[in-house]
């Protein structure tokens, strides 16, 4: 897809030109001068999504002049070599009391009158805070799980990191200084990104990183603070945002609802009570302490709820209808690490009960010494090096240049013992399949967000979807000083429908494949003449790779069996202007038609307090989708039918489900402690945007009549609510 | 500069956030053809050097197959194999340790009429991360079309080991 470096001039002319018109595409989008329904109507798109074979548009059409395809331009790199720049670690978030936080937050919406920026830019008067009024959207459980800690961001454009606080000392940081302010750009010699360009919380790299722990809840105050015209982004984005803590167990009101979006000018007050599932009914009087959180004192606070849905490494992100996509891709993402008894980020207490994974040990809790967070994803630049969408078809964006915390192809140093790495798949439409340049094993503790029953030992992990995070283990203990070995993707792409080819080792490592994401991509420079000292958790042990069992579901009554298939063709049955969308993608519910989105249609309803077994079906061959369903963790039962093909690695809990070319996979999940509406959606998110999304209620009053909820539809003078658009019989 | 959408004087004012539909019903996809190959156990036999000694391994690679069309796109259609190492058992001649896997590893690739595909797979005392040498496995795969969806495989080689020392 990406012209080689041999292309000529002449290619790039056209190449460059089809870019150019493309772009003006993507930006009258999102400045919401034309419709998807326009460019079908004109015949810009094919009505299965795919851009017109039309010289001067599409990349993959041959020019006027020769049949060799235009391709698309590649990045430029300003000469930045690879592996030249220090890769940073994640800067803290900070956490406050939550009785700094002004206002003071409240259990329904602030709907307080302030100037608020409709899309033309003009101040309107509206609701302080953006999150719908009134009880329904009010905070469940906001007097049993009271704030007790402030996180305060604002979102906003490109600027520098002035205040940079990566958690650990520079020697574990590469040296980083973090007194000198960091420049929003990729690498020191590309270009630094305008506030159009790049958008993030608080406006800067390298990506945040959020430290929660069980029983502490969080009060995320998120503060709209983006160019006040929905036309000042470059091109690409939307300036209103919601934001989904993936997978956070909380209401709906918390969840970053795609319809529950807010606009410059107002906050939304997010509230993480950070609790074990099932704290209504298990462990209730709190006496397992198997089921806590460090107390800050070398001991355990003993919390209520299930042990074993124990969570550990989330992410949050952007989740604007329609506009996941390209809101994630230009940087409205974070990590979030979890700490609990049982993972608490110290490696040395040895209590019995923390399973002490590679951290650190000067504090009670959330060392990160040896707990590094990796964000990799891909990226494009324009011409003049800003970050830059393209649309090609509605299949997924590929860029060309491999990322790691917002840093091109960089380095980083390692002592001679074991480290955990939280990798987080962060694209936008790029699976990865990772493996070590020397094949040197690794340890997989983690899918998602929960450590595995029983880690695995590989040398290739599985492919990763969209969305999908794999906490791993690599020793690097018997490594001489100098050593150099890299983080390798195997994965190669054409095109954002599916991976194309998994290659070998040999094969990624040649540098002859024509996915610029192949290959190396983080060089890990080992330090030290002798062993570092290390006292994580010895894997060699009996019983060293036991981690966390998975709850036992068998004795919980199946109440209901639902069907999802992931199709292309999906048809409109709904016309809501704002919460309807159109696009190719679409979702069948229990043998319906396949519909495209709809946030004001229902098309499920569990009941809260029961079981239910999904299956997810891929409807076709030609491409894949990592299925993310919001709010619970699902076990895994069964891949294509059978639980022999569930690999060692999914044998966990999961949040987002791959489901394989011409796959399916069956899972179960409980509905229980918090109610409202949540999405299930392919996390593709091009294919979310275009229109790989649904929505699911559960409405946890205990009713008898199972209610669908009315839909928010946000205005920047204030949120209405209309009815559901639409409730699906089978619901 | 006339633009495209210029051109079509189609851009109009700033709405409200949103996106205007109408109904437009969509071609359905076409269910997408998957054949399942039967289960394949391929014998090992092979005599590798690790770091601290030689090691012989034996025993068994399952591997299961899957040919997925693409009836949608007509893109060329893909073969998946699921390769199970947890069946070789390897045992150090020094040391007599014994060394086991339990890597699995998914590759997908483009079903051709003959392919190589490697993987990589760690084998250790126990989990002992440590003491953990790793191997390639080569997997010579032979599609025949004439016969319809045939597939056979069979192990080339497993080249010495690699060790992770670099």
């Amino acid at each position: 897809m990406y012209l080689s470096a041999s292309a000529d001039a002449q290619q790039i002319r056209w190449a460059e030109q089809a870019r150019r018109n493309r772009q003006e595409i993507v930006r009258a989008l999102s400045h919401g001068q034309v419709s998807r329904r326009d460019l079908l109507r004109w015949g810009v798109f094919t009505a299965s999504g795919a851009l017109v074979a039309k010289n001067g548009f599409s990349p993959f059409v041959g020019n006027a002049h020769g049949a060799i395809p235009t391709g698309v331009p590649s990045s430029p790199k300003f000469g930045a070599i690879d592996f030249s720049a220090p890769m940073p670690r994640c800067d803290l978030m900070e956490r406050r009391d939550i009785s700094t936080l002004t206002p003071t937050p409240r259990e329904t919406a602030n709907t307080t009158p302030v100037q608020v920026r409709g899309p033309d830019g003009v101040a309107v008067t509206g609701p302080m805070e953006g999150r719908p009024p009134g009880p329904m959207w009010a905070h469940q459980g906001w007097s049993n799980f009271s704030p007790r800690i402030a996180v305060e961001q604002w979102q906003r454009g490109a600027c520098n990191c002035d205040d940079y606080h990566p958690g650990v000392d520079s020697a574990f940081n590469c040296g980083i200084d973090p007194k000198v302010p960091v420049k929003p750009c990729f690498h020191p010699k590309m270009a630094v990104q305008t506030e159009q360009s790049l958008w993030t919380f608080s406006g800067n790299a390298p990506p945040k990183l959020l430290l929660g722990r069980y029983g502490e809840p969080i009060l995320f105050r998120h503060h709209n603070d983006l160019p006040a015209k929905v036309t000042s982004n470059a091109g690409f984005g939307r300036n209103t945002i919601s934001t989904h803590e993936h997978n956070g167990h909380h209401g709906a009101e918390n969840d970053g609802f795609t319809g529950a979006f807010f606009f410059p000018g107002q906050f939304y007050d997010y509230h993480w009570p950070i609790v074990h599932a099932g704290f209504r009914t298990i462990n209730t009087t709190a006496t397992d302490p198997r089921c806590g959180a460090p107390d800050g004192n070398g001991g355990i606070t003993k919390l209520p709820g299930d042990w074993h849905e124990t969570m550990s490494t989330h992410w949050f992100h952007d989740h604007m209808f329609s506009f996941t996509s390209q809101n994630v891709y230009k940087g409205i993402a974070a990590m979030f690490n979890l700490y609990s008894s049982l993972d608490r980020g110290n490696e040395a207490i040895n209590d019995g009960v923390n399973l002490r994974l590679p951290s650190g040990t000067a504090k009670d809790w959330g060392n990160l010494e040896y707990d590094v967070n990796l964000m990799i994803n891909d990226k494009a630049f324009d011409k003049d090096g800003q970050l830059a969408f393209d649309i090609f078809n509605f299949d997924g964006f590929l860029g060309d240049l491999m990322m790691v915390n917002l840093t091109y192809k960089p380095y980083f140093y390692v002592e001679r013992r074991k480290y955990r790495f939280r990798i987080l798949n962060a694209s936008v439409a790029r699976f990865f399949k990772l493996a070590l340049s020397n094949g040197a094993p690794m340890i997989q503790i983690g899918n998602d967000g929960n450590l595995l029953p029983r880690a695995v030992m590989l040398s290739e992990l599985d492919e990763m979807g969209i969305a999908e995070r794999y906490d791993i283990v690599i020793d690097f203990s018997d490594y001489s000083d100098g050593t150099k070995v890299h983080l390798v993707n195997l994965a190669e792409h054409q095109d954002g429908k599916s991976v194309a080819k998994n290659l070998s080792l040999a094969e990624a490592l040649s540098g002859k494949s024509a996915d610029p994401c192949v290959g190396r991509f983080l060089e890990f420079r080992v330090r030290g003449t002798k062993r570092a000292i290390d006292k994580s958790r010895d894997f060699s042990q009996p019983g060293g790779m036991v981690l966390i069992p998975n709850p036992d579901l068998s004795k919980i009554p199946i109440a209901r069996e639902r069907t999802f298939e992931f199709n292309r063709g999906a048809s409109q049955t709904t016309r809501d202007p704002i919460s309807s969308a159109l696009g190719p993608w679409g979702v069948k519910t229990d043998g319906g038609a396949t519909l495209a989105a709809d946030f004001g249609r229902v098309s499920a309803l569990p009941k809260a307090g029961t079981r239910e077994v999904w299956k997810l079906v891929n409807g076709g061959g030609g491409w894949d989708h990592p299925i993310h369903i919001h709010f619970e963790e699902g076990q895994v039962l069964a891949r294509d039918g059978k639980a022999s093909n569930v690999p060692l690695w999914e044998q966990g809990r999961k949040d987002v489900y791959r489901l394989r070319p011409g796959g399916s996979i069956t899972i179960t999940l409980q509905f229980r402690d918090w109610g409202g509406m949540f999405m299930e959606h392919c996390h593709n998110t091009v294919h979310e945007d275009n229109a790989m999304l649904l929505r699911w209620d559960v409405n946890a009053n205990g009713n008898a009549v199972l209610t669908p909820l009315p839909t928010p539809i946000p205005k920047p003078t204030g949120v209405e609510f209309l009815a559901p658009t639409e409730t699906l019989r089978t619901a | 500069m006339d633009t495209y959408l210029d051109s079509k004087g189609a851009k109009r004012g700033l709405t409200a956030a949103g996106i205007v539909i109408a109904a437009l019903v969509l071609p359905v996809g076409v269910w997408a053809v998957v054949v399942k190959g039967p289960p394949l156990s391929l014998p090992v036999n092979a005599l590798l050097a690790s770091v601290t000694e030689r090691i012989g391994l034996t025993g068994q690679v399952a591997v299961t197959s899957r040919i997925i069309e693409d009836p949608d796109f007509h893109a060329p259609a893909m073969l998946e194999l699921t390769i199970n190492f947890g069946g070789v058992r390897g045992v150090g001649l020094s040391t007599r340790s014994v060394f086991v896997s339990e890597a699995q590893t998914i590759v997908r690739r483009p079903l051709l009429p003959f392919d190589e595909i490697e993987a990589v797979f760690p084998s250790a005392p126990g989990s002992d991360l440590g003491r953990a040498f790793v191997s390639k496995a080569v997997i010579s795969v032979a599609y025949n079309q004439a016969s319809g969806l045939l597939l056979s495989t069979r192990v080339v080689s497993m080249p010495p080991a690699v060790a992770f020392l670099p």
